[in-house]
């Protein structure tokens, strides 16, 4: 199994809340909202480019009325294989995190 | 309105345009401006500004690694694909890569003698500001001279009367002169005397002393530190004095770091130019010619051309010369080391190897190209299956242009090793020191790599056109059958085989020239000459160094001369002679020689009688001429009439043979003899032709005697004329020589190689034709026909141009060898001899190759 970095692990969560929503943007803004952090457009594109060439998204094109000042969007989601990674970093998570708890410190 | 504002700033747009990956340019793009009008709505246009700036620059790496990764993806690919190809065609690529390694190999080289000529003279800090003051001579016969030497007063002219000279300085070269330190003492180190103002106008980094005042004191000297250390060792020589010759002591003023080998000056130390007139230091105020140059600094940005009349109406004034009109000129120094102020130059040595050299890597690139394009059929379904993919016209291109670039790179690598292999033959030619040190030099590491560059460019654009243009639909249907007939192969091949017949022919006309200049009559004796160069003891003491050297029984005679007659420049223009028209200006060139020169050098006098020791008044009132100045005069018994030379009147005493006392490229023009046995610093030896060596060395050991320091060496006149004079022409005749060979080789090997492709493509109808009774003899004959054809029409369109080119190498000289049409057809002969025996290999190999076995599988 693949290691993932942990902006591909946050990418591939922003897209499965996001669902059918996912582009750029809203991805941006979603890991914001998770971890406070803002990645720029091009460090989450090379990372969002390179899930999608090993397949574990598909994009869909949407073209709207370009005429009415629209611009052609494309969205990614998540394939069986990106469902599966999504699972198996979550087993991973799981086993790692299990037990976890901050004991209590005397100050 | 609106939505112009929220458009983003054009730069920001073009800097996306084309770091953006293109497969996501449009949405990346979109995304962008999304943000960025989001943005102006909510913190106004200078916040979204600032914001794509830091947006872009923080994208940047990004962005630049997603283009990047697919770049070298494919590049992989590509990379993969040349390798393979170049396994696969074995034979192909041996013939290309050897072709193109060594046509670049000889550009390397010819590049490294010519970034080397071009950085003579660059390192002064005033380069462009610099020139040499000449003058060119207008004489009414309509004879005009040119005339580097200058005059004593002009310098200081100059600098005081014309407003555009900053500074002006003469300069003169002096050898053999005695200089000592103590115990140590030498003559053969390289003199410069110059003015005060040397060391301002030219650059040569001190080490010890100002440059301001090294020279200021008449009785001073500024040394090299090889010459420092040579006189004063470990010792501080600042201060301490150097004898000139055993009469003045010179206070070392100065220490300078060693010339540049690429200066043209070259001397080991400088001393005051007033010390030529010591003791008393008054310099003649006369205006005639001298052997010092003068060199002015202008001021910047002034018209060389203004400059250069208003010198000609000051020199004009001062000079007042009644019979010569004298224009004078500047030779930027930048431009003294290549181009000579007659016209020509190095540069034109240089220009014409570089274009041999360039012949003989376009030769090559034609290797290619044919090459590639005759394999075509055989990377035609790879372009197909490429194109129906979705490859589209430029990634072919730039597939096809990457893998010649690639094979040049590869070819970049032999072609050095096969460049270091012949650096040292090169060397020796030119008399160079070239080292592979060099390439660490940034402009010649450059320079080679556009070489590389330049070739993968050149030899790989037609193919990559050629090859990208092919549909896929006709390839993968197998309707293309190329590479059989293809016009302008036949044209590249003749382009090849002219360019190669016209090297040949231009070869022989250059060795045939040579052999000319070096048999030819010169109206002396050249063999068995030996020609020394004294130094100041030995001139001084030439009497007994003269009698111990006749007492040698090998030596037949012995003379001295002030110049040598293989170049003698300089002329006089003060003649006079009873019957001289008036208003006549002639010149004549003119030598001081001593007794027995004619008896020597084995001049013919036809009339009259050579000096003589017999007559007191010869040397100061008798002239020989030669027979061109007896024309000139117009006399019927020029033997006894009077003749006033430099202003002083002496009678002919003998008419001498007209004789070449300059190279081959002037005519004989009128000369006058004089006789100064006390001068003149070139001795002449007649030798007997037995034991020659032997008698080398006695003549070194002679002169030993007479001055231990010395470094002279004995040297022949023959190799006076071949090291010195014709000079171009022994480089041109070998490194022409290599050069035709190379491209000789090159266009058989590409021969070969079509050749065998061709014999490949018709392998089955030569079986068939063997099977219907076709001979082996007729098989041979139908290979070799095309390619016969192609180097005939080859040499027709070579012998034109080869023609020109012969006029063009022969017109400088005056006297010149015949070509004949043998040459053009002998050269023509070989041309097609050595085609039809590459050819012919081939020819043969499958012409009795068994039928069965080519048409087994039909």
């Amino acid at each position: 199994m693949k290691v993932f970095t942990k902006k591909e692990e946050q990418i591939l969560l922003s897209i499965y809340h996001l669902q059918d929503k996912a582009y750029l943007i809203p991805i941006r803004e979603e890991i914001k909202k998770y971890t406070g952090k803002e990645y720029s457009v091009g460090t989450i594109y090379a990372p969002l480019n390179r899930l999608h060439v090993y397949g574990y998204l598909t994009t869909n094109v949407e073209k709207p009325d370009v005429a009415a000042g629209g611009k052609p969007i494309k969205y990614y989601r998540l394939t069986k294989k990106g469902y599966a990674a999504l699972e198996s970093l979550k087993k991973q998570n799981e086993m790692m995190w299990k037990g976890f708890k901050t004991p209590a410190f005397e100050d | 309105m609106e939505k112009d504002l929220k458009k983003m700033p054009g730069l920001a747009l073009w800097l996306l345009k084309h770091v953006l990956p293109k497969q996501d340019y449009i949405y990346l793009n979109g995304n962008f401006e999304d943000m960025y009008a989001s943005r102006i709505h909510s913190g106004g246009r200078l916040k979204a500004r600032i914001w794509i700036w830091s947006e872009i620059i923080k994208s940047l790496p990004g962005f630049l690694y997603t283009s990047l990764y697919w770049r070298i993806t494919m590049f992989k690919n590509y990379f993969i694909m040349a390798l393979r190809n170049i396994r696969k065609h074995t034979l192909h690529s041996v013939i290309n890569i050897t072709g193109l390694s060594i046509g670049m190999a000889v550009c390397l080289l010819i590049f490294l003698w010519v970034q080397n000529e071009f950085a003579y003279d660059r390192f002064h800090s005033n380069k462009d500001e610099i020139s040499q003051v000449y003058s060119e001579m207008l004489y009414s016969s309509g004879d005009s001279q040119l005339i580097m030497g200058s005059y004593y007063p002009l310098a200081k002219v100059l600098k005081k009367e014309c407003p555009e000279v900053r500074e002006a300085v003469r300069y003169e070269s002096a050898q053999g002169l005695l200089l000592s330190h103590g115990e140590k003492q030498f003559t053969n180190d390289a003199v410069g005397l110059a003015d005060p103002s040397f060391f301002e106008i030219f650059s040569f980094p001190f080490i010890q002393g100002n440059p301001a005042t090294a020279l200021a004191e008449n009785y001073s000297i500024v040394l090299t530190e090889k010459m420092a250390k040579k006189y004063f060792g470990k010792e501080d020589p600042l201060g301490k004095t150097i004898t000139l010759l055993d009469d003045f002591d010179l206070l070392v003023t100065g220490i300078i770091q060693d010339v540049p080998k690429q200066s043209s000056f070259q001397f080991d130390c400088v001393m005051p130019y007033l010390l030529k007139f010591a003791p008393d230091f008054q310099e003649p105020e006369s205006w005639g010619g001298n052997p010092l140059n003068t060199y002015v600094l202008l001021h910047k940005n002034v018209d060389r051309l203004e400059v250069e009349q208003k010198i000609t109406a000051i020199v004009d004034k001062h000079a007042q010369w009644e019979t010569v009109k004298a224009t004078f000129r500047l030779h930027p120094l930048t431009k003294k080391h290549l181009y000579s102020p007659q016209g020509g130059g190095l540069i034109q040595t240089l220009l014409i190897f570089s274009a041999i050299a360039l012949f003989v890597l376009f030769i090559a690139c034609i290797n290619f190209m044919n090459l590639s394009t005759a394999k075509s059929a055989t990377r035609a379904k790879e372009v197909g299956v490429r194109k129906v993919i979705g490859a589209r016209k430029t990634d072919l291109i730039r597939q096809f242009i990457g893998e010649s670039l690639m094979i040049s790179l590869i070819t970049l690598l032999i072609a050095v090793v096969l460049m270091a292999a012949f650096l040292p033959t090169f060397n020796e030619l030119l008399g160079k020191q070239f080292s592979l040190r060099l390439l660490l030099k940034p402009v010649v590491a450059l320079g080679f790599l556009g070489i590389a560059l330049f070739t993968g460019a050149l030899a790989g654009a037609y193919p990559a056109l050629y090859l990208s243009a092919f549909q896929p639909g006709n390839i993968l249907r197998g309707s293309i059958r190329s590479g059989i007939k293809s016009s302008l192969r036949r044209i590249l091949v003749i382009v090849q085989f002219s360019l190669t017949i016209i090297m040949i022919i231009s070869t022989v006309v250059i060795f045939r020239q040579l052999g000319f200049v070096m048999s030819t009559d010169l109206g002396f004796d050249r063999e068995n000459l030996v020609v020394l160069r004294m130094s100041q003891r030995m001139q001084e003491s030439f009497e007994p160094l003269g009698n111990e050297l006749r007492a040698n029984p090998q030596v037949q005679s012995i003379t001295r001369s002030l110049q040598g007659p293989w170049h003698i420049g300089s002329t006089v223009s003060a003649v006079d002679w009873d019957g001289k028209p008036p208003d006549e200006t002639v010149s004549m060139h003119w030598d001081y020689v001593g007794y027995d020169y004619f008896a020597t050098l084995g001049m013919e006098i036809i009339e009259g009688r050579a000096f003589s020791r017999e007559y007191s008044t010869d040397q100061t009132e008798a002239y020989i001429v030669n027979e061109e100045a007896v024309k000139m005069m117009g006399m019927e018994s020029p033997v006894g009439k009077r003749l006033s030379v430099f202003r002083n009147d002496g009678q002919i005493i003998g008419v001498v043979k007209n004789f070449h006392f300059q190279p081959l490229y002037h005519p004989v023009k009128p000369f006058v003899f004089m006789l100064r046995p006390g001068s003149g610093s070139l001795a002449f030896v007649r030798i007997r032709p037995e034991n020659i060596s032997g008698t080398l060395n006695d003549i070194t050991n002679t002169m030993k005697k007479f001055d231990p320091g010395s470094l002279t060496e004995p040297i022949f006149f023959n190799d006076v004329l071949t090291n010195y004079i014709y000079t171009t022409e022994r480089q041109a005749k070998k490194i022409a020589g290599y050069f035709t060979l190379l491209a000789l080789l090159i266009s058989s090997l590409g021969l070969f190689g079509l050749a065998a492709f061709m014999a490949e493509r018709r392998t089955k109808e030569i079986g068939i034709r063997k099977v219907v009774g076709a001979s082996v003899k007729d098989v041979v004959l139908m290979l070799s026909k095309d390619f016969t054809k192609w180097v005939l029409v080859s040499n027709i369109i070579a012998w034109p141009v080869a023609y020109f080119v012969m006029r063009k190498i022969l017109e400088r000289y005056a006297y010149r060898t015949h070509i004949g049409l043998e040459v053009f057809v002998l050269s023509g002969l070989a041309a097609l001899f050595i085609a039809l025996l590459t050819v012919s290999y081939q020819a043969i190999k499958s012409a009795r190759a068994n039928p069965a076995d080519s048409l087994r599988y039909e």
